[in-house]
């Protein structure tokens, strides 16, 4: 496991955190599922998706779907520079499980412009 | 009439195989041979060898879409000589193929010999085979396990074929031998797996990611008699028919596609280069299916749903709401130097969602469906507005955002397609007519799903004062005072594109049309600069741009006339829609009942048979669902209420026509129509 900088860690942290204070996101109101983000050398972390309602979890709990990919590349998805499709196609983002579910996370990065 | 053919080609979900006669894959830059699977070649040589020789083709046999079967002997002279031995190559596809071997002594004598398979796999994009580009990434091979592994990586990107035997074979980084000893008159026999794994799934061994219908040998064969068994039961004393009627639904079949991240097919756009989910062709394909196999629908609407876009992203000409062009998942697109992850360059897609989205409730009843999908239906009706008209001049238009896109974004979508009347060609952006066709008709169906099931009447009587607004904007910008027709298009410069095109007719099917303008463009439609006798020219003959060969620049696209058929009957034009009818199912006859995606558009009186052009897809989706829309206008049916109106009009050389069985909101019924001749 590669040790992280405080500020990848911060705003890996963030990203979670403005999902949790989101609540709602109508883009995945036909997404149903637990997410579990593998992310090397982070906590790992949990989504739950109940018609579109968010919960982030630091425990762990029954999952549906694992994405499994490096900070970098995490940060670039999260951002919007790096296509989450495109990223899985190429390996550099692994989805274990219910691919539909995994995917939909691009979903969550990106209502509106930019 | 067809030519003759040097290949043979399976498929089956998302996967082909494309050989030669003998069931041998041999991929040069001019034999597009292979395993092909997400738009990737996954095995680039599978040759098959006796002691070393080669194997003459006695006879094949396509089985189904899904198999094939080689019936060879030893030798390659071009005389046959009493052979010793039997070879027989039965191959089925489906996520990757299964191939059975079986040899037979034929002597009296034992017999010892050597059989070789050799495998090679070059990872081709579909795009590189298309263009004859180089790999970046390394091949390699190896032996594990007792399979031969054929991967290919660059960086992240790993693709690998997996082939294993159920014979004793000795394995080699170059194929596969197996040593026999034959009894006289005896016989061995292996079964041979070349596998594909899922290349989206991060434990390929634990998901293996067989579609559908692949989890043995006989599933593809009782899928398609289940499927067939299905579908509405047709009877018509034009003899043609049926044999025409069931290719269309075995090619619709066969073009299934499963896109994993919804269950259900879709259908597909087309056989070789098209394999994949394509927005314009699945919608229009499921919209000609509907009355026949309403199912394509459902899984067409929730995939593009699942996939409309929710951002601004150039490269890919995205936008919030907008419907995809293309989805591809080859190594170009992985490395994003091409933008088909999904590529939104397509300016109708979004309106023809919003159209199906309509004529599936109409026709199914399915109110789940379009209450589920009211969030998708409205951001596709804030695209059309918000991002689909780019200068407020009240038209949807289109221009490619990055160089890597489409220049053109409608269904003539080559380079060249958007041409004056003398041939010169127009400014981007594009306004074509079909396309604010297209929006009117679905903002007209909008309102009814937002009356009916979204209980929002403010936006319904909204879309409807957009809708007329629109109509009569059209009518009078759009049209052409000197030559009585709509224009083509406006392009970027404010001008009128004044080419006569197959597009007016589009604009019957959507209804945007005043009535004595359509009378006009029936003219057009119908006279000898485009009707060629064997179906309505992409354009008409006399223009500057016309050529009989050109990709959209005169050929006949059969989907291109089902669309214009439906437009016809819609204007109450029914004869002339049963001759257009009649033209493109006699064409059918010429190619063994298979429309081809497009064919010449010489005059029916200079060749005695459609000229097929040179690289047109077989089969290829809204081709294969061309008789289905057809049938559907010549008996007239259209949904009421909770029942369907059957109101037949037939061409001449029809005395009757029966159609059992049609599924939709009444469950099952049937319709009949009986033909000028019968009646008399």
């Amino acid at each position: 496991m590669s040790t992280l900088t405080t500020s990848t860690v911060e705003r890996i942290d963030a990203f979670f955190d403005q999902l949790a204070k989101r609540g709602h996101v109508p883009l995945l109101d036909h997404v149903n599922g637990t997410l579990e983000f593998d992310i090397d050398g982070a906590d790992r972390r949990w989504l739950t998706i109940d018609r579109g309602d968010l919960l982030v979890s630091h425990d762990a709990v029954p999952t549906d779907c694992v994405l499994i990919c490096d900070p970098d590349t995490f940060m670039r998805i999260i951002s919007g520079e790096q296509n989450l499709v495109a990223a899985t196609m190429r390996g550099s983002v692994r989805v274990a499980g219910d691919l539909a579910l995994g995917l939909s996370i691009q979903r969550a990065v990106s209502d509106g412009d930019g | 009439m067809a030519m003759a053919e040097k290949t043979v080609s399976i498929l089956e979900g998302n996967t082909f195989v494309v050989s030669d006669l003998a069931g041998n894959i041999e991929a040069t830059p001019v034999d597009t041979h292979g395993l092909f699977a997400w738009d990737t070649r996954f095995l680039s040589r599978w040759v098959l060898t006796i002691d070393g020789q080669p194997l003459q083709t006695l006879s094949r046999d396509d089985l189904d879409y899904f198999s094939a079967q080689f019936f060879l002997v030893p030798g390659t002279g071009t005389v046959y000589i009493d052979a010793d031995l039997s070879v027989m190559r039965k191959r089925s596809a489906g996520n990757g193929f299964r191939e059975k071997l079986l040899i037979r002594n034929e002597k009296t004598e034992p017999r010892d010999l050597k059989l070789r398979l050799e495998a090679a796999a070059d990872f081709a994009d579909l795009f590189e085979v298309k263009d004859a580009l180089s790999k970046k990434g390394e091949t390699y091979q190896r032996v594990e396990d007792g399979r031969l592994v054929l991967g290919y990586r660059r960086e992240t990107f790993v693709r690998e074929t997996w082939v294993t035997s159920n014979a004793p074979s000795a394995l080699d980084e170059k194929g596969l031998t197996f040593r026999i000893h034959l009894e006289p008159h005896g016989e061995w026999q292996a079964t041979i797996d070349v596998r594909v794994p899922d290349v989206l799934k991060a434990t390929p061994e634990a998901n293996g990611g067989a579609p559908p219908g692949t989890t043995s040998d006989a599933a593809p064969a009782i899928d398609l008699e289940s499927w067939l068994g299905a579908a509405p039961k047709l009877t018509c004393d034009w003899a043609p028919m049926a044999r025409i009627y069931q290719r269309s639904l075995v090619d619709l079949a066969a073009l299934r596609f499963f896109p994993g991240i919804v269950k259900g097919a879709l259908p597909a756009a087309g056989l070789p280069w098209f394999m994949s989910i394509f927005g314009r062709d699945s919608l229009l394909t499921s919209f000609q299916a509907l009355p026949f196999v309403p199912e394509l629908a459902v899984t067409t609407l929730r995939a593009l749903a699942a996939w409309q876009g929710t951002r601004r992203d150039d490269f890919r000409d995205e936008e919030p709401g907008k419907i995809l062009h293309e989805l591809r998942f080859g190594e170009m697109t992985a490395f994003e130097e091409r933008p088909h992850s999904p590529y939104y360059g397509s300016a109708d897609s979004t309106p023809l969602f919003l159209i199906l989205l309509d004529e599936t409730e109409r026709w199914t009843g399915d109110r789940a469906l379009v209450e589920d999908l009211e969030g998708e239906a409205r951001a596709a009706l804030n695209w059309i507005d918000a991002y689909g008209d780019r200068n407020g001049d009240g038209y949807i238009e289109y221009e490619r955002h990055m160089k890597a896109g489409l220049e053109n974004q409608c269904w003539k979508d080559s380079w060249n397609s958007i041409l004056f009347a003398d041939g010169s060609l127009s400014k981007l952006p594009r306004s074509t007519c079909e396309i604010q066709g297209y929006v009117y008709d679905a903002k007209l169906r909008a309102a009814r799903l937002a009356r009916s099931f979204w209980n929002d009447p403010a936006l319904a009587e909204r879309l409807e004062r957009d809708a007329a607004e629109l109509k009569a904007r059209f009518n009078r910008d759009f049209w052409l005072p000197d030559r009585h027709a709509f224009a083509l298009a406006i392009d970027g410069e404010g001008r009128k594109v004044d080419a006569i095109t197959s597009n007016i007719g589009h604009l019957l099917w959507s209804g945007i049309a005043d009535p004595e303008r359509a009378a006009a463009c029936v003219g057009h439609l119908m006279g000898d600069q485009l009707f060629s006798g064997w179906g309505i020219r992409t354009m008409a003959e006399g223009e500057g741009g016309y050529n009989p060969i050109g990709y959209h620049l005169g050929t006949v696209w059969p989907h291109d006339n089902s669309i214009i058929v439906a437009g016809l009957a819609r204007y109450g034009y029914r004869e002339q829609a049963a001759r257009v009818a009649m033209a493109i199912l006699d064409a059918a006859t010429y190619f063994n009942g298979r429309l081809p995606e497009a064919f010449a558009g010489y005059r029916r009186d200079l060749t005695s048979f459609p000229v097929e052009y040179p690289t047109a897809c077989s089969p290829q989706a809204w081709a294969s669902g061309t008789p289905l829309l057809m049938l559907r206008a010549l008996l007239g049916l259209e949904p009421m209420g909770e029942h369907l109106l059957v109101d037949p009009a037939l061409p001449e050389q029809i005395g009757w026509l029966q159609i059992l069985d049609i599924p939709g909101r009444w469950r099952r019924t049937d319709a009949f129509g009986r033909g000028l001749s019968a009646r008399l």
